[in-house]
């Protein structure tokens, strides 16, 4: 006789306290996205970038104002010993962060692209303040947890706001670093020689002798003289980076601080120094990377990484060179999904291969991620030029009228005077220089090309941290469905249910499984009295024999692509026994604690 | 049959000071090392390297008379990053207790050391080697724990364990009809793979002796440890590989030794004794020139000088062991090409396999094959077959690729066993009943019995091994200011010289120019404030040299300084520096 059992969609997580926290005074849901009638429980200026400190102030002050949600820890220190610190953000009413599948996200890892650092507060901020109001932040928060490091490389960071720098410069950490080989470390770095704590453009009025010549129009921008035999030459030469030859070898700037590239450091698929720059002499070499590693290795339930950079308006991921081949395709059904929303998401951004649409990159932070650990990772590069005109034919008009190859500067100009006053533009000035003679040094300012202005910060920010709500949305989720007990005569049983993952990324990605990283998720069940005799992954819905049997340990079956995307995986177990019910759990690194008590 | 502890006994560090070559643990060592230190406090030195995951010492031991110049050439001595060849950390202690003690006596000894430091790491890998001294014996290169081998949600729940309680891990066979393996018709105590193509149909199942713990029917298949640190460096590491670790330098000690590596840049020859070779056989070669990705071989004129240096070798040691060519993710490769160092992987010894086969073998030959007499019971101490490596893959494959009717490696081991009466090596089979196998045969080679020589060879090793370590000093790259001259040219003086290496190795090799790693000679002008350079260039960097001779012509033109005035200083990391002024000539 049939003894048919059915439970419908029995929800995985533990259950959810009565209680919610009271929410903040004048704060209603929505905040930030909907701007009227409502204050933030912690006021943080989006409109500027914040040094390290600051940074760091930042998120104290958030994690004391929500200390339910938010707890910090020293997880090691740069190499002038400043602090790696990891916020963690839970709600542990709903469970212990390393008990839910976590998403990982930071930024500056170069020391340069310091909106990263702000991009992974406004996040963690974004997250604490709808914790209790949003309805779809308090579920996420539910079933995920967040671990935010504020930058990879505070050293970098710090020497790029306390010091002279451009928009490029201090993208490496700060380990003294031999790079002209001549047995001396960091002696010949850039000066500032006008003392204005900017390193500017140096360039030289050689009259008719030079490669350059003056835009007509606006003597600020320089244009290459195109190559003609007939015409006249050029007034000008560019002459470099602000700087002298401090240690008399005969050249300039070639040996600055640091000297290396710690986006480059990464175990998987790395490469020694003379394949790609940067790498140091082995994977981790610095304390920075390798304090990460460590954390990363020891949180398993990590299941989505995000790693800030900037610019150039992109959703990057691996792999980062053409020899590793493609990704499996279950996994890429994620990526594509994530990145295709993100370019909805955010506008003037390219969900792009790193190899493929960028550059060969050997032992990225992503690619270690992804192709050592498997979790589903992205790099966003913020901001883009296009974003300055947010439109091709607006930014053309503001070019118009340069002459040969100055249509770009012109168009920087044109914002810089129209939208910053100017304040963009350090003004060509006279400087004696001791090998070059009279010089003039200018050029744009260190915050102008690779971060966005002031006005423009929250929306990079907001939109990116809501890129990372959708990828961490996307962290698997595992419920049992149709459960049923059939009885088979004899006094065997066949106990069957569906595991469904209802989320885009994989319990195990393709990856993780490949390469069999951590350890299989495990569907199990158990009761007293109870003896299962067989068990295995059914595959055929409608012919119940058709089951690949796991030969050993039934009760415990070992699942190494765990469950798909949006997958499902049906399981049968024959049992017998006096048991009266039977408990039946789905664990794995990304997924914890989903059970089910099954009636027999 | 002797029992195997004969072999084990020599080791133990308590008796070990004085025993040449032979195994010593990582306390051993210390206090070894701690006494040349001693005894010698103007040559010897012990400098830390690492501290292993169980917290043992990483040392070396610095050898060096005099004044430590800058740009002194040095040669780093390193033993046993695999772990069982403790007998070679017995032999790198031996040549530093030697090298120290001789100096005073020594011309040849007293020369190396006022020219070239040594560093001396006689142990690299002191939790896989303190196998060597546990009960029960077995043979280990790994350290950590990391992978869930198996695969079945548990990680390291069921390694070798010794069963039969006779104090060695062996080899595990049983009559299977899933078995791979048969007996070698050569001699059937040897294990071969068949050879499905030519008839033959494995019997046996072959494992490492251990219990099935997790009752999955594999037994020994999920280790508690997997992290080799000879797998464990940056070049050719093989992710996802559990003898590699979940990232390169992981291990305290690959990573002490690669930072130690990093720290001395006066070395500049990196000598490595325990399972690979590349003094015996060409070692894989690649093109000098073309492509920016990592080296995959030696470049082809560095090649030259390793085969070079091998017919050295074998004139001076007259040694044929076989080493092991797989060098992914070791030491050696790391060095070679990642750092561009030279580096000379010596195994100094292996259990011969070119043993004339004595008349007795057809005996063995016309033996019954094993499975025929499987069915009935078998006597204690019955001849049977083995294999010391069972489940090692890459063993097995080899012998799997042998030619008919050529015994297996075994099988030539074997004869030299019996030659040699070092019947100790090798345990018969007996059988034995498995709590979870039911009945199986227990035998095979004992550990460490293809690694060890005889300890009658050993002093004899030790003292080769010495000799040719002491002829590298002179054999360095050594690099000079030579024929440095003024010219008048009437109120300008014309200065002239060259770098001139002199000794047998280039200043670096073309690995090392590749890698960029080592860093260039460096030549610098140095003039009074009053003088000015006219034509030249303040700094050469020079990054090319051949060794026996390469020279490198330099020029500069100075104005209102005499010669005397003028030094043409030159320094490098490990291969000399000095300052020179220009002789006057006309």
């Amino acid at each position: 006789m049939n003894d048919v059992l059915t439970l419908a969609l029995v929800l995985a997580a533990a259950p959810i306290s009565a209680q919610t926290p009271a929410r903040v005074a004048g704060a209603g849901p929505g905040f930030p996205g909907t701007a009227v009638g409502h204050a933030p429980k912690v006021e943080i200026p989006w409109n500027r970038f914040h040094d390290y400190p600051e940074l760091l102030a930042l998120f104290d002050r958030v994690e004391a104002a929500f200390p339910e949600l938010v707890k910090h820890e020293v997880i090691g220190h740069s190499v002038e010993n400043r602090e790696l610190r990891v916020y963690t953000v839970n709600d542990a009413r709903t469970g212990p962060a390393n008990e839910k599948p976590a998403m990982w996200i930071d930024g500056n890892v170069h020391g340069n692209e310091v909106q990263g650092g702000e991009a992974a507060l406004y996040t963690l901020w974004y997250v604490c303040e709808n914790a209790s109001s949003n309805d779809k932040v308090a579920e996420l928060l539910k079933d995920a947890a967040f671990y935010v490091l504020p930058s990879q490389n505070p050293d970098g960071r710090s020497h790029w706001f306390e010091r002279a720098h451009n928009a490029h410069s201090s993208r490496t950490g700060v380990m003294p670093t031999d790079d002209d080989d001549d047995g001396r470390f960091d002696e010949d770095p850039a000066d500032d020689l006008d003392g204005d704590g900017q390193i500017t453009q140096m360039r030289k009025f050689v009259p008719g002798q030079g490669t350059h010549r003056q835009d007509p129009d606006d003597p600020r921008i320089l244009v290459p003289v195109p190559p003609n035999d007939e015409g006249r030459r050029g007034d000008w030469i560019l002459v470099g980076e602000e700087g002298l030859d401090d240690d008399g070898d005969g050249r300039i700037n070639e040996d600055d601080p640091g000297g290396y590239d710690m986006n480059r450091a990464w175990p998987s698929s790395w490469a020694p120094e003379h394949v790609q720059f940067g790498a140091g002499p082995y994977p981790l070499y610095w304390p920075e990377p390798r304090a990460i590693a460590n954390f990363i290795q020891r949180h398993s339930n990590i299941a989505a990484v995000q790693s800030f950079h900037n610019a150039g308006g992109m959703i990057l991921r691996g792999p980062g060179t053409e020899s590793f081949g493609e990704y499996p395709s279950e996994d890429l059904r994620a990526y594509d999904e994530l990145g295709r929303d993100g370019e909805k998401m955010l506008p003037f951004y390219k969900y792009m291969v790193i190899w493929k649409d960028l550059y060969t990159v050997w032992g990225g932070f992503v690619n270690w991620t992804y192709e050592g650990l498997g979790i589903v990772s992205f790099t966003n590069e913020l901001w883009n030029d296009d974003q300055y005109f947010q439109d091709a034919g607006r930014a053309e008009e503001a070019g118009k009228g340069a002459v040969l190859g100055g249509g770009f500067d012109r168009q920087r100009h044109w914002f810089d005077d129209k939208l910053l006053m100017g304040a963009g533009f350090v003004a060509w000035h006279a400087f004696e220089h001791p090998l070059f003679g009279k010089v003039e040094i200018g050029g744009y300012r260190k915050d102008v090309g690779r971060v966005p202005p002031t006005f423009m910060i929250e929306e990079m920010v907001h939109r990116n941290a809501m890129f990372c709500l959708g990828h961490a949305r996307a962290m698997p989720k595992v419920v049992f469905e149709d459960v049923q007990v059939t009885e088979l005569g004899e006094g065997v049983k066949a106990v069957d249910l569906v595991v469904r993952n209802l989320h885009a990324i994989p319990t195990r990605t393709g990856m993780a499984a490949r390469g069999k990283v951590g350890a299989p998720d495990v569907i199990a069940i158990e009761g007293a009295g109870l003896t299962v005799i067989a068990g295995g992954v059914r595959s055929d819905r409608f012919r119940p024999e058709r089951i690949e049997l796991q030969e050993r340990h039934p009760e415990r079956l070992l699942r190494e692509r765990g469950v798909g995307s949006r997958g499902e995986v049906r399981v049968r177990w024959l049992v017998r026994g006096k048991a009266e019910k039977a408990v039946v759990t789905y664990g794995g690194e990304k997924v914890r604690g989903v059970r089910v008590e099954v009636r027999l | 049959m002797l029992p195997i502890h004969a072999l084990v006994l020599a080791a133990s560090s308590l008796q070990s000071s004085d025993a040449r070559a032979a195994p010593i643990d990582a306390r051993g060592v210390s206090v070894a090392l701690a006494r040349i230190a001693s005894e010698h406090p103007t040559l010897a030195t012990v400098l830390p390297v690492a501290e292993s995951r169980g917290g043992r010492k990483v040392e070396a031991l610095r050898l060096a008379a005099g004044e430590r110049a800058p740009g002194r050439p040095a040669i780093l001595v390193v033993a046993n990053v695999e772990g069982p060849w403790s007998w070679t950390t017995g032999l790198a202690l031996d040549e530093a207790r030697e090298l120290a003690a001789r100096y005073a006596s020594d011309a040849g000894v007293k020369a190396l050391l006022d020219g070239t430091t040594l560093y001396i790491v006689p142990c690299a890998n002191p939790d896989a080697a303190e196998a060597r001294f546990g009960t029960p014996l077995r043979e280990e290169r790994a350290g950590a724990a990391w992978m869930d081998d198996d695969r079945d949600g548990r990680a390291g729940e069921d390694g070798p364990s010794d069963v039969d309680g006779d104090g060695k891990i062996l080899t595990l066979r049983k009559l299977d009809p899933e078995g791979e393996w048969i007996a070698d018709p050569a001699d059937a105590r040897a294990m071969v793979k068949a050879d499905r193509a030519k008839g033959e149909r494995g019997q046996w199942k072959l494992w490492v002796e251990g219990r099935d713990s997790d009752g999955d029917e594999k037994v020994g298949e999920d280790p508690s440890a997997d992290v080799q640190v000879g797998r464990n460096f940056a070049h050719g590491w093989r992710e996802h590989a559990p003898e590699a670790g979940p990232w390169a330098m992981c291990e305290p000690e690959a990573r002490g030794l690669a930072d130690f590596v990093l720290a001395h840049r006066d070395v500049q020859m990196v000598v490595v004794y325990g399972a690979q070779d590349d003094l015996q056989e060409k070692p894989r070669t690649m093109p000098d020139e073309g492509g920016r990705g990592a080296l995959t071989g030696v470049p082809e004129t560095d090649a030259k000088l390793y085969v070079e240096l091998g017919k050295r070798y074998k004139d001076l040691v007259g040694a044929k062991a076989k080493g092991d060519g797989d060098d992914h993710g070791s030491f050696q490769a790391w060095c070679r090409f990642q750092r561009g160092l030279f580096t000379v992987s010596i195994a100094p010894w292996s259990l011969p396999l070119d043993q004339e086969a004595p008349k007795s073998e057809e005996q063995h030959k016309d033996e019954k094959p094993a499975d025929e007499r499987a069915a009935g019971e078998k006597a204690a101490g019955e001849k049977a077959a083995g294999d010391k490596a069972a489940g090692d893959k890459s063993s097995g494959e080899k012998k799997a690729e042998k030619k008919k009717d050529e015994p297996s490696d075994d099988a030539k081991r074997l004869r030299w066993i019996d030659a040699k009466n070092e019947s100790a090596r090798f345990v018969a089979w007996k059988a034995f009943q498995h709590s979870e196998l039911g009945a199986v045969e227990i035998g095979g080679f004992a550990p460490y019995a293809s690694i060890e020589p005889p300890e009658s060879e050993r002093a004899k090793i030790a003292d080769d091994q010495r000799a040719f370590l002491a002829s590298l000093g002179g054999s360095l790259a050594r690099v000079h200011v030579v024929d440095a001259k003024a010219k008048d040219l009437g109120g300008v003086w014309e200065v002239k010289a060259a770098l001139e290496d002199a000794a047998w190795l280039p200043l670096t090799t073309v690995a090392g120019r590749r890698t960029g790693a080592p860093r260039p000679a460096r030549v610098t002008l140095k003039l009074p404030a009053s003088a000015k350079l006219v034509a030249g260039e303040k700094q050469t960097l020079v990054r090319e040299l051949a060794g026996s001779g390469g020279r490198k012509e330099l020029e500069w033109l100075v104005l209102g300084a005499a010669p005397s005035s003028i030094e043409i200083e030159l320094d490098t990391d490990n291969a000399g520096a000095e300052r020179v002024s220009p002789a006057i000539t006309k």
